[in-house]
């Protein structure tokens, strides 16, 4: 067997951040006014996991009863707590100047778009039924089962509490392959983009072809999204990001899936239009 | 050891066997006339089973809990779970299927042993269904089900 071994991609990708400002919606009722609120936000995160700080500055302005719950939104679009935050920021934000401006609301709940996020337990919950399903991708699940229930803790408690070695010493388990297969079973990916009634495309994709050949990200887009790709003598009209960047389409898709996926163990892909200015 | 092996193998479905299944599934509904059919997403093959279910009354969703148990532990519970469907984009409430194994295990290993055909998503069904309400009549678990190809 053997695992990921670039430790310091793994590292450059956990402690990837985002400078953000945070403002209150301008119809919110405050007792005086709202000063903006800065944060860099841990990219791998998720946003309600770490606003805590967020609320608390509103808090200080704002009438208890006027504070239902918290959510957040970019230029219209609500933010969806349950997926990362880095992909929240390629998806509606790639191109745009820093800090990233987030607005907060605490009213009007966008019932339609959001799912409620009452307490931490409920992303936890998420983030451990989106890992099971990555490693039943993978493993047919036959990894993430064979762990303790103390092991699974320690999964979201390294995210939680941002310990790259706590979380990245059980992560290891699931990054495992059998050398003679030359990668998983299937990668865990979803891809993204914001013109689209789908939240994203995911489909069975192999790493290697039948022939033991390492199936590339532009062998993906090819299959599942064929537009994402440029001819040769087109003009580029999308961007393929993950983590804030374009990985060259030549790269194996699992090495992608070992160097470059979430902790939720998905590689989050987003499709954006290529800015025109 | 490799006994483990082979039963956590047969548990797992493929998606030409799951297909296959919803099929066979949505004819067996088609002929008895109780409502599940088959959406295609357009410009897509993906699609979904469904049935509408109209009740009165309120929906919970408790927190779940998974990870290996050992035999002490409290009994089985199936358990909903708020997410984003992921062909509508719209909430709605999951089984959470860390338990999957635990209850299908005997229904598919039974069934071999009896030499009898199972369509393994109505056996599901008939055990998650009754939790939202949705019952499945017996003909679902009498009816003969070609089996399908074994998977590569």
């Amino acid at each position: 067997k053997r695992m990921a071994d670039d430790k310091d991609v793994l590292r450059d990708v956990w402690y990837g951040r985002i400078p953000t400002c945070f403002t209150l919606y301008q119809d919110e009722i405050t007792e005086r006014e709202a000063e903006p609120y800065y944060l860099l936000l841990p990219r791998v995160s998720y946003i309600t996991l770490v606003t805590d700080k967020v609320k608390k500055h509103f808090q200080k302005v704002m009438k208890q009863e006027d504070m239902e719950e918290m959510w957040f939104e970019y230029e219209g679009t609500p933010l969806k707590w349950h997926y990362p935050i880095g992909l929240l920021f390629d998806l509606h934000a790639s191109n745009v100047a820093l800090p990233w401006s987030i607005t907060v609301h605490f009213k009007n709940f966008p019932e339609r778009d959001l799912l409620h996020c009452p307490s931490n337990s409920l992303i936890e919950a998420h983030f451990m039924s989106t890992i099971k399903e990555a490693d039943t991708l993978k493993h047919k699940g036959q990894v993430i089962n064979d762990m303790q229930k103390k092991d699974h803790k320690q999964l979201w408690m390294g995210l939680q509490n941002d310990k790259f070695d706590q979380f990245w010493a059980m992560n290891r388990k699931l990054m495992e392959y059998p050398t003679e297969e030359g990668g998983f079973r299937y990668i865990p990916f979803r891809i993204y983009q914001t013109m689209s009634d789908r939240p994203f495309i995911q489909k069975l994709f192999r790493p290697v072809t039948a022939e033991g050949q390492s199936h590339t990200l532009g062998d993906l887009l090819k299959e599942v999204f064929p537009a994402a790709i440029t001819n040769d003598d087109d003009q580029k009209k999308y961007q393929v990001v993950i983590h804030g960047i374009e990985p060259m389409l030549e790269t194996p898709v699992q090495w992608l899936s070992e160097h470059l996926s979430y902790p939720d163990n998905f590689l989050h892909i987003s499709v954006i239009p290529t800015p025109t200015d | 050891m490799s006994g483990e092996l082979e039963k956590a193998r047969d548990l797992y479905l493929e998606e030409a066997a799951f297909r296959l299944f919803c099929k066979q599934l949505v004819l067996h509904s088609q002929a008895l006339g109780d409502g599940w059919v088959w959406e295609d997403m357009k410009e897509s093959e993906d699609g979904y089973m469904k049935k509408t279910l109209l009740k009165a009354g309120p929906v919970s969703a408790p927190s779940r809990d998974c990870g290996q148990r050992s035999p002490r532990d409290e009994p089985a519970e199936l358990e909903l779970e708020a997410q984003e469907h992921p062909l509508l984009g719209q909430a709605f409430f999951a089984l959470h299927p860390c338990r999957t194994q635990e209850f299908m295990s005997p229904i598919v290993t039974a069934a071999k042993g009896e030499n009898r055909s199972l369509n393994y998503i109505a056996a599901w069904l008939s055990v998650v269904g009754p939790v939202v309400g949705l019952s499945l009549p017996l003909s679902y678990a009498t009816a003969a089900w070609p089996s399908p190809a074994a998977p590569d």
